[in-house]
Formats: C-alpha cells, structure tokens, sequence
C-alpha cells in the first residue's frame, strides 16, 4: 500500500534545526522530483546531494522564504548535471530507471511524462506542490512570465490528449 | 476539458506510487556537510595564497622591468591549477545565487563536489582526474610532504612504482576511484566495494580488504597490511617489529600498503616529515586503534 501524499504546501516547514527540517523535506523535495525525472534512483541521489550542500549554508538557507524549494532547486540542478554526462557515457535509457504508476488516469500520465523537462517540472510544482506561480518562479530561479508561458503549454498539451 | 484538480489528482496519485525510500541518517548528512566545510576552507586557503604568490611575483616583475608573460607568473598560474586541483571545489554557489536568470537550464557547468570519489575519507589525497579514464572516473595520487630527516633508521624502503594504472583492473572497479600506484606488480586502487558502497583497497582487480586499516593477502606470498586515508601531515609509514624499524613507505594518495613478515607483533607508525610519531596502529588489528577509526 503506497503511502498518501500531503500536499506540501499545507504544512510549510518553519525550519529551527537542521535535524527537523531534513526528514520532512527531504520527503517533500523526492517524490515530485522523481516524477520530473522519471527516475526515482536519480531523484534520491540529487536530494541527498542537495542536503548535504543544505546542511553546508544551513545558517543561510533556513533563513529563506522556502528553504525547501532551494533544496527542490539545489537538487534539479545536480539531477540535470547527472543526466548531462551519463547521455556522455551511455545512451540514458528512461525505461530502466522508471517504475509502474497506478493513477487513474494513465493517459493523462505518460502526456505528462512526455511534456519537456522544463515543462514538466513547472507542472509537478505547481499542481502537486500546490505552489503559487510566483513560489514556482522563485523555486526554480526563472522569471514568473516563462512560469506562466511553460504552465499554459503544458496544460493545452495535456489538453489535446484529454479531448 | 482538462481541470486543474484532474491534474493534481494525477500528480497526487503518481507521488504515492513512487517507491519508499528513506533518506540517509541525518546525522551521516550533517558529518559529511562539515567535511566539505572544512575542505572547502582549505581549498580557499590555498587558492588565496596561490594568488598572492602570483600577485607578488607579478609586481616583482613590474619593479625590475621585466616581461609580464615571463616565467615568475607562468610559475604563479601553474601553482594556483595544481592547489585547485588537489582538492575541487564545489559550484553550488551559483545555484544559490542565480535566482533571477531567464535561462531555461542552470549555470553551474560541474557537479564535482569536494569530495570526488564520495567515500567520506578526508584524508585521501585525490589529485586530477586521469586523463582517458572516464567510465569509472580515475583520479591521480598526491604525494604527503617529503621526509626530511635521515631514512636509515627506519629500515628499507618499500616504494609504490607508478607504472599507470591497467585498463583490465580499472574494468573492474564499481566506481570513482584513486589510482594509487603498484605493488608486487598490481595496481593499487581506492575505490567503492563491489557493492558500490563503502571504501575498499582493490589490488589487481579485486577489493582486498574494506577496513581503514587491514591486513590483505595476494595471491602468494607476505600477507601485507594496508592503511587507507593515513593523517594529514604523514611523510612516511614506518613499519616496526618489536620496536625495531623494519622498512617504511611515502604514503601516495594517503595510502600505505607494504608487507609484513609478523602480523603478530608489528606496528604501523604514521611520522611527519621530521620523523616526529602522528599516529600507530598496532598489529593485529584485535585492540584499539588509537585515533584511526575502522570503516568496517
């Protein structure tokens, strides 16, 4: 039985130690992680980098507004690095690294498994974080108008397989 | 119509089906984050004075009217290379700082951290990557700081031979790994188990012991005992038996690895460049190794 996810944004973390705010948001940051990059094995490596680089700025992160979105940030980066030069080694091959989702619609599933990274990961954000465009823009160091311009064709993408 | 809650029930549904994983412990987070502090520190350390070398030979050359492309300042670029080499620092700063960039992919061009082989052993001394060695990444070994006293006393020398490592016994290994030198005719490596995980001595192309401090044996001939990540400041591993110095080695990488003719009453002797006693381990490795820890 897979355990149900909290949508992240309901319980935001007010981080006072480091060992109270890791095991929450390290949940928090993986599993919409491992969605974006369809491999859950990736996602627990780049988290478990990002915490170590958390832990190491500690005294600053804890300070920011959403100090898990910087870890979500910290760890997109170091992910999309690994996936830079393991394309360099070998031919990244999606299907070893995914795993079977059960949703009810699985259509809708793999139109989003398909939508371009940048895409994808403005989605994930804002619809399973149930993060404001603004927090998504803030998150992933971008601008709030390429936020909304990547959501709006994501959406109308999704759409054409939905209609 | 697609609808928003459509799309987060989806979401909601795939996040649940992701597999459990549980993060590392907390506190092996935390212990590896100060390592790189630490490091990280040093590394700046040596950047700065890699530059101030640079800067005075630079003005030096002005005063005395020389060329600014002479070698003062050749010497100064290569001496800032090598100490950012010796241990790499880590880009995340500009994912910290790059907040309002209209990029669609990062700046950080490197996930190179401070500790490129990951095994959590400060001490190794991993220099750059070996050049033709990608798949797994091979890094060369620094040297300790030289002896300098008089060799005699400690017996005879039993050097590592750096003949290059062979690409039959890099095959085998699971994952970044030092490429220390050879022994008997092998390569010496640190690297992952065959698991992948922890830290092990591969001799040949085999992990011969995963211990900080282990006795290993060849195929034939002496057992040998092998010191992974010596102290910081080691010029020379002396090996003694019965008090008697019998022979010693320059760590490489911050490796030591010689043969031992008594595994029973032996001791592992860490010394500083003025032959001044940092460390010892005692053979056999049933008691209490002083300040080292065993990994396994």
């Amino acid at each position: 039985m897979n355990q149900q996810v909290v949508p992240p944004a309901a319980q935001p973390v007010h981080p006072i130690d480091f060992e109270v705010f890791y095991p929450e948001a390290w949940q928090r940051v993986f599993r919409p992680l491992s969605i974006v990059l369809r491999d859950h094995e990736l996602a627990k490596e780049a988290v478990d980098e990002a915490m170590v680089r958390t832990y190491q700025r500690w005294r600053q992160v804890r300070t920011y507004a959403n100090p898990v979105g910087w870890v979500y940030r910290v760890a997109l980066n170091y992910a999309r690095n690994r996936m830079r030069s393991r394309r360099r080694e070998v031919p990244f091959r999606i299907s070893d690294a995914t795993w079977e989702m059960e949703t009810p619609n699985p259509e809708l599933m793999k139109a989003v498994l398909r939508l371009p990274l940048p895409q994808r990961e403005v989605l994930v954000l804002r619809y399973l974080h149930d993060w404001s465009e603004h927090e998504v823009a803030t998150a992933l160091g971008i601008p709030l108008g390429t936020v909304k311009s990547r959501l709006h064709r994501a959406v109308a993408a999704l759409r054409e397989v939905v209609t | 119509v697609i609808a928003d809650e459509m799309i987060r029930d989806e979401l909601a549904a795939a996040a649940a089906s992701v597999p459990l994983l549980a993060p590392a412990p907390v506190q092996a987070v935390m212990r590896r984050g100060r390592r790189r502090r630490l490091v990280q520190r040093t590394a700046l350390g040596a950047g700065a004075a890699a530059l101030l070398i640079g800067a005075v030979a630079t003005a030096a050359m002005l005063r005395s009217g020389g060329d600014l492309v002479a070698a003062p300042s050749t010497t100064a670029a290569a001496t800032t290379t090598e100490a950012s080499e010796d241990i790499p620092t880590t880009t995340a700063a500009a994912e910290e700082t790059s907040t309002t960039t209209a990029s669609e992919e990062p700046t950080t061009t490197s996930a190179q951290g401070a500790d490129p082989l990951g095994l959590g052993i400060p001490e190794l001394r991993v220099g750059p990557a070996l050049a033709g060695f990608t798949n797994p990444p091979l890094y060369s070994a620094l040297t300790g700081p030289p002896l300098a006293v008089d060799s005699t006393g400690f017996g005879e020398e039993y050097p590592f031979v750096s003949s290059g490592p062979s690409a039959g016994e890099v095959a085998a290994l699971t994952g970044p790994s030092l490429y220390v030198g050879d022994v008997a005719g092998l390569g010496v490596f640190v690297g992952p188990g065959e698991s992948g995980a922890g830290a092990c001595l591969w001799v040949g192309s085999a992990p011969r012991t995963c211990d900080r401090v282990g006795i290993l044996a060849l195929d034939d001939g002496p057992p040998f005992a092998a010191w992974i990540g010596v102290p910081d400041g080691t010029a020379a591993i002396v090996l003694t038996r019965d008090g008697n110095a019998e022979r010693w080695q320059a760590p490489r990488g911050g490796v030591a690895m010689m043969p031992v003719s008594d595994v029973t009453a032996s001791v592992l002797m860490a010394v500083d460049e003025a032959g001044r006693e940092i460390d010892r381990v005692e053979l056999p490795l049933t008691t209490d190794v002083t300040t080292t820890t065993i990994i396994r």
